[in-house]
């Protein structure tokens, strides 16, 4: 270790700790961005030791990267500089969490699964299953602005964040939003947080609305020859009165990688739409008829309902659709195209090399 | 001539050079000026006022980002207004100055049905954009109860509500692309029409800026499917906290309803008084529900809330057999300020939000502070979301009055923020409540705000006096005043 390295390295360790600067190549590694290494990697413990490191490294004009779970590291344009890794992993406690209120205000490190874990246990849910979600944390997905197949009925974060904690650059402490469904009071700031990747602040807190689980829920699957019918049945979903949860479709590639992982009712080499309703009994058996209808006039070769397993084991393909890719092949790229739906068929066919695409139709 | 008479004079020249720019760029009917004209800008739907310099109508983008020069060239403030029907004072001119009525400016430019969007000048009327979107089988989500005049330019500055926010979100979650002019009079275009454009979110910024960033040119938003089949309930109460009880039930259920409003006791007496929605004298409270969606889920949903209602004691619970009386029950609601308006002289209506879990705590904190400051106080609000609508009758002749039921307001904004809640939840912070934003922010993060506000609009030109703090300003009480005021107040 450089001399430079070893002064940084005792300077940080009094804001956090010595255990919890990390500056070893070893350690190091697992926080490069795109062949870029930090000089070190903090894990602080509270929003005040973010605070004074990031006061710290203004002072010093040290260039500092949040990261979470780091699954999303490695999405493009990685940063001119790169110093010190701020790992808010550690901090991963629910704050708040008031099930009558359907509201919840979590650190930034907590992960996806373990949180959706915890909803569970109160019949509640929050509609981001983002790839990797053993790993991925909140904040992370936050900054991130990463997708889920829910979005069709629920929409984005920007849909039920309620507010956000978050530390500046200069390291002031800062919050706006509330912990209230709803509220308007000051300008939304926490907007500009989402997909705004640790450009702009380090999210220490962040209030959700919760959603209740559907008292039940039912997975259909519509397989197309063609492309054409396999968007136009999407479209006649849009335009009749049924409100599905989730609306994705599956290019022959992605079916390819999906089948590849035993999903044995997907037929290698067509056209996939797949669809979620939930709610009453009487709502799934009228999904099922008017859908089946639909995908029949719409040139379906076949259309099955999932039984609870082959559901679940879908439902997380379509979550981990990014996973599943780079599992198959080393040299896996992800694309995120956003596209209305009218544009949706050209935006697929424009984008070449492509091997699996899964459109995930946006909220409504 | 002494110095106040060559500055009085010298400010009267320079406001006829003023108005007469302002009517070379739009005519002279699309300028306003009289003393007479100017008292019925003094006003909105708040209990706030404050009298504008002249008031222009542009009709397009251009005229716009012309008047913005002029206002530059001659340094005076800028006020936005679409219909006038605010209820925090966003649409008022402060500290006096042009308001620009976006009233001319009202035409549907688009309506893509096919990706369920519509792109609207800002003076477009809420309820004509649904009704234009209903041949498509669509229509705007934000159902503000003055939807039959408020306009969509006005709802994005405030971030309007409305009873079926409840399921649907208030207008940000329905905005996707707006064009804005810059106080320098540059033109911007936000977002567009999917649901995420690469970038910071400004768009979602700018939704509940409150005239304080930019002035709204262009609004692109989303429409939704009409729902195949709408049920209303209407449950009836001998107990508050039965129907509070019922409230947090309800929404804790797998399908939220899209509506869930209540009226306590004194409301739904004065309402029942004027509209004869059916609401029965001697009960404590009704709640009025709506769930809609495929026939089989507005079926299921209905039968269970009515269930869950009546197992919190409700007396009955009805629900509307045909569109006539799905109609009145919401006349009962919708229009419950116009009844109350028969009884007092004046109204105060608040807006503050709660964890819904504490609304029986907080209604009666809310009695308490009706009783101290002398005041009736009725209660008719949003209910599932928590967000409450605190009436308090008073008579503004009486200044000790209008004092008191300030004071009032005060503390019940105060109480919600106690009790984990917020100042507003759709009427926005405006001139009314910017003095309360400390009980909820440090100066630390309203300092920041001011910051993002200095980004968009940095010498304060646009909307003085709202949002935050007086006092502290960035910019806030840099620019001098229109010369002049034709109020004398400014």
């Amino acid at each position: 270790m450089s001399q430079v390295a070893v002064s940084l390295a005792s300077r940080l360790g009094e804001f956090v700790g010595a255990g919890r600067v990390l500056t070893d190549p070893a350690s190091l590694a697992a926080y490069e961005v795109d062949g870029r290494r930090p000089s070190a990697a903090l894990l602080p413990g509270s929003v005040a030791e973010i605070a004074e490191i990031l006061r710290f490294a203004s002072a010093e004009r040290l260039a500092v990267v949040p990261v979470g779970g780091k699954t999303h590291l490695h999405i493009g344009m990685p940063p001119h500089r790169y110093d010190l890794a701020l790992d808010v992993s550690g901090m991963n406690r629910v704050l708040a969490y008031e099930p009558h209120d359907l509201t919840l205000g979590v650190e930034p490190g907590i992960t996806c699964a373990e949180l959706d874990r915890s909803l569970r246990e109160k019949g509640q849910f929050l509609p981001l299953s983002p790839p990797f979600a053993e790993r991925a944390t909140l904040g992370g997905i936050v900054a991130a602005a990463a997708d889920t197949p829910l979005r069709y009925a629920h929409g984005t974060a920007r849909d039920f964040l309620l507010g956000v904690e978050f530390v500046t650059g200069e390291g002031t402490v800062s919050k706006s939003g509330g912990r209230v469904v709803k509220n308007v009071t000051g300008y939304d700031l926490h907007k500009l947080l989402i997909g705004s990747l640790g450009t702009l602040a380090v999210i220490t807190r962040l209030n959700f609305r919760t959603f209740p689980l559907p008292p039940s829920q039912k997975m259909f699957v519509a397989a197309f020859t063609e492309q054409s019918d396999a968007f136009a049945f999407c479209r006649a979903i849009m335009e009749s009165p049924l409100q599905p949860r989730i609306v994705d479709v599956l290019n022959p590639g992605a079916a390819g990688l999906f089948a590849a992982r035993d999903a044995g009712f997907l037929i290698r080499g067509s056209w996939f739409v797949v669809i979620e309703a939930a709610g009453h009994e009487a709502v799934l058996v009228r999904h099922a008829r008017d859908l089946a209808a639909m995908s029949q006039d719409a040139h379906a070769a076949e259309f099955i309902a999932l039984d609870a397993n082959q559901r679940d084991h879908l439902f997380g393909g379509l979550c981990e659709f990014s996973q599943i890719a780079f599992g198959a092949t080393s040299t896996a790229m992800v694309f995120r195209v956003t596209a209305l739906p009218s544009e949706l068929c050209r935006a697929r066919t424009a984008t070449p090399g492509t091997s699996g695409t899964l459109p995930r139709r946006g909220r409504r | 001539m002494g110095r106040s008479e060559t500055w009085r004079l010298a400010a009267f020249t320079m406001r006829r050079t003023i108005i007469r720019d302002l009517e070379k760029l739009v005519g002279t009917s699309g300028v306003l000026s009289s003393t007479e004209d100017l008292l019925l800008y003094e006003y909105d739907g708040s209990v706030e006022e404050a009298r504008p310099d002249a008031i222009v109508f542009p009709r397009g983008k251009q005229d716009v980002v012309e008047i913005v020069k002029l206002a530059n060239r001659h340094d005076v403030f800028i006020v936005g207004r679409g219909a006038g029907t605010g209820l925090s004072g966003g649409a008022l001119a402060r500290q006096g100055g042009i308001v620009l009525a976006f009233s001319r400016m009202n035409h549907i430019l688009e309506i893509d049905a096919e990706n369920q969007r519509a792109v609207v000048e800002p003076g477009v009327v809420n309820l004509d954009l649904s009704r234009a979107a209903e041949k498509y089988g669509l229509y705007f989500a934000p159902d503000p109860s003055s939807q039959k005049s408020c306009t969509i330019g006005g709802n994005v500055s405030e971030n309007s509500g409305g009873p079926h926010t409840l399921a649907y979100g208030v207008t940000s979650n329905h905005v996707t692309g707006l064009e804005l002019v810059l106080p320098d009079g540059k033109v911007v275009q936000l977002g567009g029409r999917g649901m995420e454009t690469p970038g910071y979110d400004l768009t979602g910024l700018v939704v509940g800026s409150e005239g304080t960033f930019a002035l709204v040119t262009e609004i692109t938003v989303r429409l939704l499917r009409l729902p195949e089949d709408v049920r209303t309930l209407l449950a009836i109460y001998d107990s508050l906290e039965d129907a509070t009880d019922s409230v947090v039930d309800i929404t804790a259920r797998g399908s939220i309803p899209a509506a869930c409003e209540m009226l306590d006791g004194w409301t739904l007496r004065a309402v029942e008084a004027y509209v004869h929605a059916g609401f029965p004298l001697d009960s404590a409270a009704v709640l009025l529900m709506e769930v809609e969606g495929v026939r089989e889920a507005a079926e299921a949903q209905a039968a269970e809330i009515s269930e869950v209602c009546l197992r919190h004691h409700a007396r009955e619970v009805r629900r509307a057999r045909d569109a006539r009386e799905r109609a009145l029950l919401w006349k009962g609601r919708k229009e419950a300020f116009g009844a109350v308006g028969r009884i007092s002289p004046s109204y105060y209506v608040l807006d503050g939000v709660i964890p819904r879990t504490k609304l029986t705590a907080t209604l009666l904190r809310i009695e308490e502070i009706a009783k101290r400051y002398r005041f009736v106080i009725g209660n008719i609000f949003h209910a599932g979301d928590g967000n409450l609508h605190p009436l308090i009758l008073f008579d503004h002749r009486d200044p000790d009055q209008f004092q008191r039921a300030r004071a009032a307001g005060a503390d019940i904004m105060q109480l919600c923020v106690e009790m984990g809640g917020t100042l507003t939840g759709e009427h926005g912070v405006g001139m009314e409540k910017n003095e309360l934003m400390p009980l909820m922010f440090n100066e630390t993060d309203l300092d920041l705000m001011r910051k993002v506000r200095a980004a968009f609009n940095p010498v304060g030109r646009l909307n003085p006096g709202k949002v935050l703090p007086l006092g502290k300003g960035c910019g806030e009480t840099r620019l001098r005043p229109f010369p002049l005021s034709a109020s004398g107040k400014a």
